[in-house]
């Protein structure tokens, strides 16, 4: 039996660590020093240059590169003009639409499929697996024009669900393959054979034994998805046209010149964009982590 | 699981077990072939044409690869992507693992570290590029100020600008922008261990480092080979980066197999009329490629387990 | 009871699932048909699309270009959609080209007459005149032009010339270089004040091939060679005199120590930025400045002078190709509204007052005759003078066979005559593509 299907030991309590030796306290003080040292400048070399965008948002133009680091005065014109000159707030709101659709339908395919993969029979498995997993790597460059064509058949060329459908597709194959990889280790053999005695039918196994277990999996592939679909530049940029239904991603890069950049507006709009990403993460890590807790009690 | 046990799991394959299989994937097989088999076809046909992405495609069979093999930038690319994704590989999955499991359970501060350490993965590859490309610049750029106010001014390089460097600048701002993330997995994973398996080796006598080698190390195997996929997949597609920071820059010396092809089918590398076919040849052999090495990393990690 | 005893009735079940999904998208792609405009237009009314990434160069997201033109033709809408850069530009373009659904009006970038000899671009000779084409300068029509016809319109002419900060040249006591030999010389005086002497942008790559297009003209004296070499026609190769000659001057700035060590990652944003942040005695750079300056730095007092000269008493050849141009789609559906707006927003008055607006440098010789600002004024001068010549590279593999020779001379890997047989070379293997 493999080690991870062990219950954990209590599952109330912090799991168990590496305790440092007591036996030698002098050397472990100099070796905190230096671990503390280690963490925070890790730490300022993380947040270093997202400091400096923040920084650089409250400066006017002239002053992005002459000026000091720390700007005399702050001045919000950036915001203001990124929020109502640009609309950053309209493309802000399409790009959570996108996301969300896309995370719920990724979330909802990949764990339909991912439980298939696992437990089902579906002919020459390992095949089919394969040719999914090929189109991991299909460069986004050469997605786009297929994509686009598609779409167009379809009549949802220009439409943020369209957007939504063609970014679920692409991200159906990494999902399942991270959900097979949960759902293999987290449920076991002898769960499933209980439930069917019990005489669940597939859909009640996969309802109620399988997905409960598999939270931290649903959880990393909604960490993923959105990821990926807020930070998508091309498909975006490339499948929608109306100014209105555009996301986040393209309408950044539109301060972007060819030749020249208005920095202040694109580091306040990043500053916007970059927010409520790092809010969901905060939120989505500690399901994730409680999720796991849970997943470990057995039996 | 081993193979054996996750068979005793399948369902029996009934006409019943089968029409419900079929009813699982259905969603993701409708996707997919909409989706993604489409435009994986479409690749695989066009790169046996040579089409500027508009106009009348000409038939060339499998000249285009018979052009790969030869053409000196194509192995180029190829080097510079080989070059990266090992190195990004193998950082990007030693680094998060050693963090985790040295500083993430008994320092203070660990959560607020991963959420910091994690911001960078917020913001998207191309203005992650974009912002490094300025810090990194000669004569003004935040690095160079920064080594020369902490009296490394010697220190200082033409980072983006010099060929040898300007690869390794690059793995490193990739490392920068994907390390919270793995470290996030390997946190997870790692709450996953079973304490009981510590406490007997310790009773054993083992020391901090022989637990990590010993115990720590091989139960976080699945989230290990997890990561290291991922790695290889982002590190053999890589474009967005560099192309932000140096567009393959400075001559190809940054030109990854992403960035050849990009420039291939939407820029200038083929000046006004595009080589869209050609590109879509790089891209069935990178999908070859990569489905190989899938294949190779995953059927290891079944032959460890069995 | 492994799955290969599932038999061949589910295998093939899932592969019909599997297949009918899969040839359905293909089918529903073979009938993608032609035509169609990107424009979505109110019901009733006649709609426009024009794609370009002018934000800076004329023709921002809110133009009134296209409110003017709807005012005064009721019925029509303009839809003006204005990209960054041309990195979200051309996929964009791209894959609406693919799909048929060409915007009406859009920026060609380096593929206008590739776009014509295919059907994608209008003739504009034959749409709108000889005489309406007549306005502009020469060169931005030869630019276009194929055969006879020609498949776009200059909407910014271009020049380029040193750019420098008056008040620390006279600091240190030096004048703007009338030949490269006399910028070699001042350049140990530049380095001693802290300065590097000539920057320019080297990111993206096409910056250098601008930079050393325009001294294969200086050196032979024949502004046609140069298209003739990118043409490969008439027999004119890379391996031209004149080719090996120009590279051969470049190599000489690099080995008198014009550039700065981090030359080849400057970009046109850094580049502008050395210069008003005094860490550069010239900035080697083109006639869009002016417009970038006037918003990031607007108290930054500033000159311009003319591309250095082959030798003294030669002719300051530079580069003089339109960046910026027009295309208008050969199938739009609303061709005559099109062609319309095209004329509406080159007349005269219009024209002039739209790129003065934008500080740009016009491409037409009447609007050339009132450029407001002082600066785009000197560099639009130096083409009526006839200094003009070729910068931009349309051949395959031309662009970036000069651009990496270029980057091989500036890290002293190469000589130029073998620098000149590696752009040969490059543009011989993108042939076979």
């Amino acid at each position: 039996m493999s080690i991870l299907n062990k219950p954990a030991a209590a599952a109330t309590a912090l799991p168990a660590t590496v305790r440092p030796s007591d036996r030698r306290p002098q050397r472990w003080r100099l070796g905190r020093v230096a671990g503390y040292c280690f963490l925070v400048a890790l730490a300022l070399v993380f947040i270093g240059p997202l400091v400096w965008m923040i920084l650089t948002s409250l400066k006017p133009q002239s002053d992005v590169f002459a000026g000091p680091l720390i700007p005399r005065h702050l001045q919000f014109s950036a915001y203001s003009y990124v929020w109502e000159t640009l609309g950053i707030g309209t493309n802000f709101v399409n790009s959570l639409y996108v996301t969300s659709l896309t995370v719920a339908g990724v979330v909802v395919v990949s764990s339909l499929g991912g439980y298939a993969f696992t437990f089902l029979p579906i002919p020459a498995k390992n095949v089919v697996f394969a040719i999914l997993m090929c189109a991991l790597l299909l460069p986004s460059a050469l997605f786009l024009i297929p994509a686009f064509i598609e779409l167009r058949d379809l009549g949802m060329l220009d439409t943020r669900t369209g957007l939504a459908l063609v970014h679920t597709g692409a991200g159906v194959p990494l999902a399942i393959y991270l959900m097979r990889n949960f759902f293999g280790r987290s449920v076991p053999a002898e769960l499933r054979d209980a439930a069917r005695i019990d005489g669940a039918n597939e859909v009640t196994i996969f309802w109620r034994v399988a997905l409960p277990l598999c939270l931290p999996g649903i959880a990393t592939v909604a960490i993923f998805q959105v990821l990926f679909t807020w930070n998508d530049l091309m498909l975006s940029n490339g499948l929608i046209q109306d100014k209105s239904l555009q996301t986040l991603q393209p309408a950044l890069y539109t301060m972007v010149g060819e030749y020249a950049t208005n920095w202040p507006a694109l580091c306040a709009a990043l500053t916007i964009a970059a927010l409520p990403v790092v809010v969901f993460f905060i939120v989505a890590q500690r399901l994730f982590v409680s999720g796991l807790l849970v997943g470990s009690v057995k039996g | 699981m081993t193979p054996r046990v996750q068979e005793r799991a399948v369902l029996r394959p009934t006409l019943r077990g089968r029409t419900q299989a079929a009813a699982f994937v259905l969603p993701a097989v409708i996707l997919f072939g909409m989706f993604v088999a489409y435009p994986l076809v479409s690749g695989l046909y066009y790169s046996l044409f040579q089409w500027p992405g508009y106009g009348i495609p000409q038939y060339v069979g499998l000249q285009n690869f018979i052009n790969l093999a030869t053409d000196p930038s194509f192995l180029m690319a190829l080097r510079v992507t080989l070059i990266y994704t090992v190195s990004t590989t193998v950082l990007q999955t030693v680094v998060p693992m050693l963090i985790a499991i040295v500083f993430m359970q008994k320092w203070r501060g660990g959560a607020i570290l991963r959420t910091v350490i994690f911001i960078p993965s917020v913001i998207s590859l191309t203005i992650t590029g974009l912002l490094w490309q300025l810090a990194l610049q000669s004569n003004g750029g935040l690095i160079d100020t920064l080594l020369s106010d902490v009296g490394m001014g010697w220190a200082a390089r033409p980072w983006l600008a010099d060929s040898t460097l300007v690869v390794p600048v690059i793995i490193v701002v990739s490392l920068w922008q994907s390390l919270g993330f793995y470290l996030l997995i390997y946190y997870a994973g790692l709450q996953s261990v079973d304490p009981q398996l510590y406490e007997a080796a310790r009773v054993d006598g083992a020391n901090g480092l022989g637990l990590m080698w010993h115990i720590t190390i091989p139960s976080l195997r699945t989230i290990t080979t997890l990561v290291v996929s991922l790695n290889l997949i982002n590190g053999l597609k890589v474009f967005d980066v560099i192309y932000a920071m140096t567009s393959g820059g400075p001559g190809n010396a940054s030109q990854s197999l992403g960035v050849y092809l990009y420039q291939l089918a939407f820029g200038s590398e083929n000046g006004g009329s595009p080589a869209f076919g050609y590109a879509d040849a790089i891209g069935v052999v990178m999908m070859f490629a990569a489905a190989l090495l899938f294949l190779a990393v995953n059927i290891v990690r079944r032959e460890r387990l069995s | 009871m492994s799955d290969d005893t599932s038999g061949g009735v589910s295998r093939r079940k899932f592969l019909q699932v599997g297949g009918v999904a899969a040839a359905s998208a293909l089918t529903l792609a073979a009938c993608s048909s032609g035509g169609g405009s990107g424009g979505n237009g109110k019901s009733g009314s006649k709609a426009i699309s024009v794609w370009t990434w002018y934000g800076n160069q004329g023709m921002p997201n809110n133009s009134p270009l296209g409110s003017e033109f709807e005012k005064a033709n009721p019925g029509t809408t303009v839809n003006i959609r204005t990209f960054g850069n041309t990195n979200d530009y051309s996929p964009a373009l791209a894959a609406a080209i693919a799909a048929g659904n060409t915007p009406d009006i859009y920026a060609p970038s380096f593929s206008a007459i590739s776009y014509g000899q295919q059907g994608v671009a209008l003739d504009l000779r034959k749409a709108l005149g000889d005489s309406f084409l007549s306005q502009f300068f020469q060169s931005d029509n030869d630019q276009f032009t194929s055969n006879g016809k020609q498949y776009g319109l200059g909407w910014n002419a271009q020049s380029f010339g040193l750019f420098y900060d008056p008040a620390q040249l006279s600091k240190v006591g030096v004048e703007p270089p009338e030949t490269w030999a006399d910028l070699i010389a001042v350049a140990p005086k530049l380095k001693a004040a802290g300065l590097i002497p000539l920057s320019m942008s080297a990111n993206p790559s096409y910056g250098l091939s601008d930079f050393v297009a325009p001294l294969i003209t200086q050196a032979s004296d024949d502004p046609t060679l140069l298209l003739k070499i990118d043409a490969q026609e008439d027999g004119k190769t890379w391996n031209d005199d004149a080719v090996v000659a120009a590279l051969d001057k470049f190599q000489s700035l690099v080995k008198g120590g014009v550039f700065g060590a981090g030359l080849l990652a400057v970009t046109y944003a850094t580049g502008e930025q050395l210069l008003t942040t005094g860490k550069t005695a010239f900035l080697w750079d083109g006639s869009w400045v002016p417009n970038d300056l006037e918003a990031s730095s607007p108290t930054f007092k500033y000159g311009v002078a003319q591309n250095p000269a082959w030798e003294s008493g030669a002719k300051h050849w530079t580069g003089d190709q339109a960046g910026a141009a027009l295309s208008v789609s050969a199938k739009s559906p609303n061709l005559d509204e099109a062609l319309s707006f095209i004329k509406f927003i080159f007349e005269p008055a219009r024209y002039s007052a739209t790129l003065n607006a934008a500080q740009a440098m016009p491409a037409t010789k009447a609007a050339a005759a009132t450029v407001s600002n002082p600066q785009v004024k000197i560099m639009t001068s130096w083409l009526l003078d006839g200094l003009g010549a070729p910068h931009i590279l349309y051949g395959p593999g031309s662009e970036t066979g000069l651009s990496n020779a270029c980057v091989a001379i500036v890290q002293g890997k190469t000589t130029p005559k073998e620098a000149a047989a590696s752009i040969q070379a490059t543009v011989n293997e993108a042939l076979k593509r």
